[in-house]
Parts: structure tokens; sequence; C-alpha cells
């Protein structure tokens, strides 16, 4: 239960519109110069169980006075004022004050018995401070019997208090072990009924952590109090004043008077030990049932880490030894008591580094799926104390528990984006931070969010906590309305009702701690998804090169079967049909010369062997067989004879496990047909393998490289230059990317979805000019075409492609300074259509003319081409039956030839027409 | 030439990022050396004509040959300069993305230092770069003049 010293709204004028209410604790404790011109504080008057006198430094002449000063001390007079103070002493009394004001170090003699020369031999205990230019001496009753207690016996239980509970205190495990034996040594020594250890947390907010009461007392332990509840002026004061007594909640208070003449102003009673608390706050122990109150501060580094509270239900004073005793209690523990909640925070983060780690972890390597997603934002949730979460990635957004409108959180992605992409947005208080932003609130279940906390991880993904605010007890009588109204309601004296209220308060405030788990979140999800990303690249070097070699294969199948070097066959055995006939072709057939049943097929068997041959085919119908194989003559349409391996595989079965279709290929074992052939287009699919493995390792040891170089820098906290190097992986990803989709339609030229047609020649060309004038503009060249071109018949995606890459090419590397011109044009002859693509460049030396088609070979060495643009030109001509060259030498620009057979060209078409 | 004059090293190739993972790996190890780059195969044979004629100290005491690389490749690179008079003394080392094993024939068949495949692994890499450089700078430093 804290002390305040001013009543909300009234001394603490920040608090008016609420804004300061997330200020920081730090904040609140900066040392500040307390006194001076301030003063609105300066309570003047003090505790009636004593007096008061301030006297001057050098002549102990009375300049202040309480109002019941002269009769405290026996004096016969209505003020002391102007009076010197020695002269109210028995001589060596007034001696001893006198050399040790003199000497400036009066207050290391407190508490000063002072014997009052009138009557002989009275004593006073008197406490000693300086404010400014006056010596402040505050009496409080001292009666001959406790005064030899005070002097010497006092020793001994003070000392035991202390060194008791320094003893103890090494058992202490945890701050709140150590809270309530510090509660209950206090409370044993002073006799309060009940006394409270209460902790400042780092968003000023306080806690009850230890406590010890006698029968009968109201627990507080674990509540919560807003950071509101105690003042800064309050704070303030707590630093300079370690120790003050209450000792009766219902005295009236005691004014003080300045002497006419002094010119100093009124006096500061900032450190004064009398000094009376608002009425407030006495109200407010007195309808608490607390008659008598004292606390003590806990400072640690010189801030007000805690104070302890002493709460008594009779009117109780507690001599000044005793007091001391107490600060000395709260001087002893506060350093421990603070180690002990720095090692609790320090364990506390690092389960909260570790559940992140863990969390993150799991999270990258699912990739992202959805069942884990839940999870991960559980312990997230958990980690950051929040009630909601939110991480958005690009599009894609995943919440858990209590999250804002997709306005206010889209709203906070973009103010975390304004601060850059390593760093984190707190809004401290929503509401204040929709205002601002003229959003609406909504009904939704976020009202009753109080702050966020939103961090940036890369240019996509940003993850945003939110916070509840804390159930927090408020005072009843600090509640306007309630005091007004109902006080007596809620507050039921000496019954079982509690005089204080929950009720939602502000959010726990984003501490250093959340900030710092954030930051380490971030690079945690950084490094996480490195490491991520180098197995991806590990698995995408796998399956690159399986669909490489797929691709090959398959292409290379195609190409057998193109050449009838290979044959495929169905075997339906209801229909005994045969119904896939590929294998036609290796016979010199077209497909569809061959009846598609066994009659066709002893059409073309040899006939020694076709007997033969449908009978162990029939033996192996009837087996169990899964493989057929056998070998056997064919007769090829010109006569010739060729000896062929087939095998079959059974495909289906029905039911009672009989086979129904078989599937089955067969192979010439001694062709010549065909066989240069295949030999020239294996070499040269070998050596397509060969670059593709090059030029596609090429950007993936540049991605390993930089992600080694960023993870390097990120351990050595070099985040600006992990994000250069990382950005380079980027740009060598994004390449690889290129590569593999030119491939891809390369490999796809003349093989899917390849259709010859009637084209426009004149038609594409235009095409090819419009795609291409931006980057035309762009370089300053112009692009011509030849509006007359004939029509062909070509593939269409095909040969657009086709145009559109030389062109590309020729402003790329022809059109080198602005005025270059590019001319797509046609010339015809006897045997063949030629296509050209010319430009006026720097032309190309004689040497490269054939080694720019190659896959992969770029002149430059420049990153902006994959190296597959011109290899795809040149395919491109050879699925239509054509070639392509380039004519050119230095300085004289370039012409890039295309040519399609002319039988491709208009006759054909018209021919066609005709029909 | 005293002992710490650094190593030159002549680096011939076209990746940018190839490049300047290399260069980054000596200067993590500390290792001093002088490297001179150049993007392609005819700059590489212009430059060491180049230093040929001004004699033998402007030559880079180890040349460091990509294969695959624009206008003249490094095989071709590594016979030029095998065949050449003033050149075929000089250590090449061949650094390339390729494994194709014909590579590596014709490149040992024209008498290359050795050969190193750039290894994927970021370590690896890391690795190779150390093991160049402690070869060619400390123990088999080009003898003094």
């Amino acid at each position: 239960m804290p002390e305040p010293e001013s009543v909300r709204g009234v001394e603490e004028p920040e608090n008016m519109d609420g804004k300061t209410q997330s200020r920081r604790a730090r904040d609140h404790r900066e040392p500040r110069e307390v006194g001076g011109g301030e003063q609105t504080y300066g309570l003047t008057s003090i505790q009636d169980h004593g007096a008061l006198l301030a006297v001057t430094g050098e002549d102990l002449r009375v300049v202040h006075e309480s109002a019941n000063a002269a009769s405290f001390l026996g004096v016969d007079a209505p003020s002391l004022l102007g009076v010197k103070f020695a002269d109210l002493l028995e001589g060596p009394s007034g001696a001893e004050l006198a050399e040790a004001v003199a000497a400036g170090g009066e207050e290391l003699y407190n508490p000063l018995i002072l014997r009052l020369a009138t009557p002989p031999g009275r004593a006073v205990s008197c406490v000693v401070h300086r404010s400014e230019t006056v010596v402040v001496l505050e009496f409080e009753a001292l009666d001959p019997d406790s005064l030899q207690s005070i002097v010497s016996g006092a020793v001994a239980p003070l000392f035991e208090l202390v060194n008791g509970l320094l003893r103890e205190s090494e058992g202490c495990g945890t701050l709140s072990q150590l809270a309530d034996l510090v509660a209950r040594r206090a409370r044993h020594f002073t006799g309060f009924d009940r006394v409270l250890v209460y902790a400042f947390h780092d968003d000023g907010h306080g806690e009850v952590v230890g406590e010890s009461s006698t029968e009968g007392m109201e627990p507080f332990l674990g509540l919560h109090y807003p950071a509101t509840d105690i003042s800064r002026r309050a704070r303030e004061l707590y630093r300079y004043d370690r120790v003050h007594l209450i000792a009766d909640v219902d005295a009236p208070g005691v004014s003080l008077a300045t002497f006419a003449d002094w010119p100093g102003g009124a006096l500061d009673l900032t450190r004064s030990v009398l000094r009376c608390h608002s009425p407030n706050h006495l109200q407010y122990l007195s309808t608490m049932g607390v008659q008598a109150s004292m606390s003590v501060s806990l400072i640690h580094d010189d801030e007000l880490w805690g104070l302890i509270l002493f709460h008594h239900r009779a009117v109780r004073f507690l001599p000044y030894a005793a007091r001391a005793a107490c600060e000395l209690l709260g001087s002893v523990v506060a350093p421990q008591m603070a180690q002990h909640e720095r090692e609790f925070e320090r364990l506390q983060q690092q389960e909260r580094r570790e559940a992140v780690d863990g969390a993150l972890g799991h999270l990258v390597r699912s990739n992202f799926a959805e069942d884990i997603i839940d999870e991960v934002m559980v312990v997230l949730c958990q980690a950051f104390q929040a009630a909601g979460v939110c991480l958005r990635r690009g599009e894609v957004e995943h919440r858990f528990g209590n999250v804002p409108r997709a306005e206010v959180r889209r709203e906070l992605v973009y103010a975390v984006y304004d601060q850059g992409v390593d760093r984190s947005f707190v809004a401290e208080d929503l509401r204040e931070f929709v205002r601002e932003r003229q959003l609406e609130w909504g009904e939704g279940g976020a009202a009753g969010l109080a702050s966020a906390l939103v961090i940036a991880a890369f240019e996509d993904m940003s993850i945003a906590f939110f916070r509840e605010p804390r159930v927090e007890t408020i005072r009843w009588a600090r509640d306007p309305s309630v005091v007004a109204g109902s006080a007596t309601q809620v507050h039921q004296p000496g019954g079982q009702g509690s005089p204080t209220e929950k009720r939602s308060g502000q959010a726990l405030a984003w501490s250093a701690n959340d900030l710092v788990l954030g930051a380490h979140l971030r690079t945690t999800l950084l490094s996480t998804m490195l490491l991520e990303l180098e197995a991806i690249e590990d698995r995408l070097v796998v399956r690159m090169e399986s669909v490489t070699r797929g691709a090959l294969k398959h292409g290379r199948l195609h190409a057998l079967v193109e050449i009838g070097e290979i044959g495929f066959w169905e075997f339906d055995i209801a229909k005994r049909e045969v119904t896939d006939q590929h294998w036609s072709r290796m016979l010199g057939f077209e497909p569809g010369d061959i009846e598609p049943s066994m009659e066709g097929f002893r059409a073309v068997c040899h006939p020694d062997d076709v007997d033969r041959v449908i009978e162990t085919f029939d033996d192996f119908l009837e087996s169990e067989e899964l493989c057929y194989r056998d070998r056997f003559r064919m007769v090829r349409k010109d006569g010739g004879i060729v000896r062929v391996e087939s095998r079959g595989q059974v495909m289906h079965r029905d039911a009672e496990g009989h086979p129904l279709r078989i599937l089955g290929m067969q192979y010439p074992l001694d062709s010549d047909a065909g066989s240069e052939e295949v030999r020239h287009r294996s070499r040269e699919l070998e050596s397509i393998i060969h670059a593709i493995s090059h030029d596609l390792k090429s950007p993936l040891v540049t991605c390993r490289g930089f992600v080694g170089l960023a993870r390097e820098g990120l351990d050595a906290g070099d985040i600006e230059g992990a994000k250069v190097d990382l950005s380079r992986v980027d740009k060598a990803a994004e390449r690889m990317g290129r590569i593999i989709d030119d491939l891809l339609v390369m490999s796809r030229i003349g093989r899917v979805g390849f259709v010859k047609e009637p084209l426009d020649l004149a038609e594409l060309f235009r095409e090819a000019a419009e795609v291409l004038a931006p980057r035309a503009k762009a370089r300053g060249a112009t692009i011509e075409f030849d509006t007359s071109a004939p029509l062909v018949l070509g593939d269409r995606p095909s040969i657009s492609r086709a145009l559109e890459n030389l062109v590309a090419n020729a402003l790329q590397y022809g059109c080198v300074e602005p005025g270059g011109k590019v001319e797509i044009g046609v010339e015809r002859g006897t045997s063949e259509l030629r296509i050209f693509v010319r430009d006026d460049g720097p032309g190309i030396d004689a040497r490269f003319h054939k080694r720019i088609f190659k896959l992969f070979a770029r002149l430059e060495g420049d990153e902006s081409g994959t190296g597959v643009g011109l290899a795809s030109v040149e395919r491109v001509a050879q699925v239509h039956g054509g070639r392509a060259w380039v004519e050119s030498s230095p300085g004289e620009g370039a012409t890039f030839w295309i040519s399609l057979p002319a039988r491709e060209s208009l006759a054909r078409i018209r021919e066609g027409e005709s029909k | 030439m005293k002992a710490n004059r650094p190593v030159h090293f002549l680096l011939v190739e076209d990746e940018d990022a190839h490049a300047e993972l290399l260069v980054r790996g000596m200067e993590r190890e500390r290792i001093h050396n002088l490297v001179t780059r150049v993007r392609d195969g005819e700059a590489a044979l212009e430059a060491l004509r180049d230093a040929a004629a001004k004699g033998s100290a402007a030559l880079p005491d180890v040349v460091l040959l990509d294969i695959h690389l624009p206008k003249v490749d490094g095989l071709e690179v590594l016979r030029v300069i095998r065949e050449s008079e003033e050149l075929s003394h000089l250590p090449v080392v061949m650094l390339t993305a390729s494994n194709s094993a014909q590579d590596r024939e014709r490149a040992l068949e024209l008498n290359v230092s050795s050969y190193l495949q750039k290894p994927l692994e970021f370590d690896c890499f890391r690795q190779m770069v150390r093991d160049l450089s402690l070869y060619w700078t400390v123990w088999n430093r080009p003898p003094a003049d």
C-alpha cells in the first residue's frame, strides 16, 4: 500500500491529460532539485507530537517556529521567533549544539539529547538537519525512562535486527522470500500490526512483494498499484526522507510561522521528520482503519526501488533511534532485493529467449505450416506477456488471441516500417494511437487492448504483440465519483469489505527487456531463416538436378521415339489389341499404317518368329510373371530385317488378379537407322547438362557465400553489412530463377504444344517491336520492321519469342549509344526464307560467332543475361528445320539470322489453303 | 623480393559476386596480398602481356582462373600462358564451378598448377580461400629474386 503525498490531478498536473501515465519509472526517478522555488508542495504544518524550530547557522536565532514550539519546550512566551535558541538550553547542551552547527556536521549527532534550561534537567530528543541557510531542529518527547533505552539499550535490538536479517537472508532464494523476511523482522522489531514490502516495477507501477501482519489485518500481497498512485513528487520525498512516521492520522497539524525580519522565504519541509501528510492520504489511511503509519525508502543505485510500509491500528510513536534502525534496515536490504529482482529478471529473460528460439526454429523449419503457427503464436504470446499476437508475412496474416481491427493492425505495420526494417515500434497507449491516426477503434474483441509492440523482421514480415490492461487496485478514496457518492457503501469499516477496488488500468508497459527480446526475436528469425535458406538451397540443388535429368531423359526419350530408335506399345488383353504403335516408326511406317491388332502385328513380325512370339506372349499372360521379355525379328517397310528386344509389364489386373493391360517398349538390337543422329543428340544433351550444372551452380556459390558472410556479420552485430550481403543473395537467387525459367522455356521448344500454323511475319515483327519499344526508348534507339513480310508456317509462341530475344539482344549489345537502330526484316531465298534482326552497334568479333549460340556462353562479363537467349533462338530455328547464325565484324554492326525451309513458307500455305 | 612483400594474385573472374567472396575471404583471413581482377580471358591475357613487357617483377605471383569466361575461356587462357615463353612459368590455379571431368582433364593436360572446384558450402569456401592463400603466400612462396 503506497503512501501518497499528493492527490491525483492536484499536485501532479501531468496526470490531468493522462498522457504521462505511460511514462517510465526511470523518468520519475530522475534526480531533481527539490525545494527551491517549488512552494506548491511545501506543506506548511507538522504533526503535533513534536515541535519545530528553524535557527540561523550563525547565532542560532529562531526564524521559523511551529505554533506549539514555545509550549512544547516549556517556555512561557507566545513565540520564540527572534530568540537565540542556545539561551533556552542548559549551558553544556547549548555549547554542544553551537559547536556541532559551527562544524557543519550536526546531522551526525542525531538524535541530539538537549537539556532545557527550564525546568532544569528536562531533556528532549532533537533531530537536526539543514535546509538551505537555516538549521532545522525538530523536537520529540523523551521521558526519562526511555532515555536510557535510547542511549544504550536500543543498540542491541538494532544490531540484532540488521545482523539477524543478514544472516537469515542468505537462505532466501527469491525476492518474495527475502521481502517476507524483511517484513517479518521489521514488524517484530517495531511492533506495527502490518508491514508491507512494496516494489516499483520498470514502468512505475507498484506491487506488494512481501507482507507480514497480525491476525485480522487484510492481506495485500500480490496487489498491483498504478504508477500514478505515487506521484513524482512523492517519489522525490521518499528519496530524501528515507523514513517517515505518521504517529496519528487524526491528530491536527500544527502550522508554522516565520520571523518577520527573516529575509528568506518559507521553510522547506522536504526533510522534516515531523512533516504532515496530505489530508487525502490521512483520510485514506483512516478509512482503511490505519491509525499510525511509517514508510522506509528502499533506495538502490540512487533510485527509489521500493518502500517498506508500516501500518498500525492504534496511535503509535516510534523513537528516532528505532526509526533510524528501520532506515538502516532499508539501506541494507534494498541492494539485496534489487539483486534478487535482477537475477529473477535475468532468468525470466533467459526463459523467454529460449521459448522464442524454440518456437521460431519450429516455425521456420515447418515452413510456417498452419498447425505449427498456432502453437508458436501461443508461445510467443506467453514470452511477450501479450494477450494477442499478429504475424504478417507478405499478404498473409496469422492472428492469435486478442488483436485490434485489421485497419489498426495495418496502421501499426506502417508505423514500424516508418522506423526502418530492423526496428520496433511501441504504442504505449493503443487508443491514443488509434485517435492520432484518425481510425475507428471498433466494437470488436479488441476493446480491452491497451498497448502494442510491433517488430519488423524483414521487408515483408512483422510481428505485433498486444497487451491488455493489468488488473490494478485503485483506492476508492481517490476516485472522485466514489468519494462523492458511495464511499460508505464501498467501504465497510471493520467488516470484510475491501477498501480497494479492482479495475482495469494500464497495460504492463513494454520494458527494456521486452524490447531486447523483440530485437532477439528479429535476429533469431533472421538467422533461423538463413539456416533454413541454406537447407532449402540444398533441397533445391537436389531437385534441380533431378528435374534437369528428368527433363533430359524425357527430351532424349522423345528424340529417340521421333527417330524410331525406341517404340512403345500397350496391349489390351480382352480385345487382344495393340493400342499404341509408337514402334511403327522404327519399321519405317507412319503411325496408323499398321492395324492395331494381333493381325497387324503378324504383318510386321518375321514369319519364322511370329508363332513362337505369340505363343511366348500367351504363356506370359497365363503366368503369374510380372515382366514380359522376348527377342525377335521384325520386317521393315523397305523389307529390311530388324532384331528387336521387347519388354512389357502388367499394369492393370482385374479383381481375381488376371492381367488386363500390359505396357511395353521395344528397341532395335542392331539397328543402324538414326544411330548417328542419336549419338549427336546425346552429345548435345551431355554438354547441356554440363552447362546447366555449371551455370546454376555459380549463383548457388554466390548465395552460399553471402549467406555465410551475412551470418558472420550478424554474429558480429553488423546488421547493415548483413543486409547488404543478403541483397546479393537475393540477386543471385533471382538470376537463378531467371535461368531456370529460360531453360524451361527452351526445353519446351518443339516439345510442348508445338503446332505449326500460318503466321503473318509482318504481324510478329510489329509485336516484337511493340513489346520492346519501352526498352528501345530507354536506350534512345529505334526499331524498324518490314511491314510486307510474308506468311510462314511455324509455331507462333516460339518464333515470337525468338524474335523478341534477338531484338532484345540487339538493343542490349548493339545500341550502346543513343541513336542506335534495330531493323527487323526478311530475305527470300530459293530454298529458304531468312528472317534477320540487324543492329548498327559495335559488332561481334568473328571468333565468337559460333560460341554465342551455345548455352550459357556470354560475351560480356555482365550478369544481366542468362546465357540462354541465343541458345533458344537456335533451338527454335532447329525445330523448324532451319538454322540460326550471325554475320558481323567489329564496328560494322551485327545481323542475326533465322532461316526457315522454303517449303514451310508461302507456297506450302497456299497449297494448304487451296485444298 | 622481400619476405613481406604481398603476394600478387591475378584473379580472372567474370562474376562480381565470386570475386568479392574471394577477396573478402582473404581479407577475413588477414592474408597479406594484392589482388588484381579482370573480368574475361581476353583482358587477362592483355594484362599478362602488358606486365611481361614491363619485366618479370610486374607479373602476378599466381593466376586464379575461372573456366567459363566471356570472350576467351579459361582453358584457352591457360593454353596461351603455357605456350608463351615469358608466362609459362606462372602458377595458374583453376577456380571454377565446373565439375566436368573433361574440363579438369583438359586443364591438367595444360599443366595447370592446381584445379579447385568452387565449393557450395560457405565453410568449405572459406577453407578453400584459407588453404589457397596460405599455400601460395607461405608454403609455396615464389623464390626471392
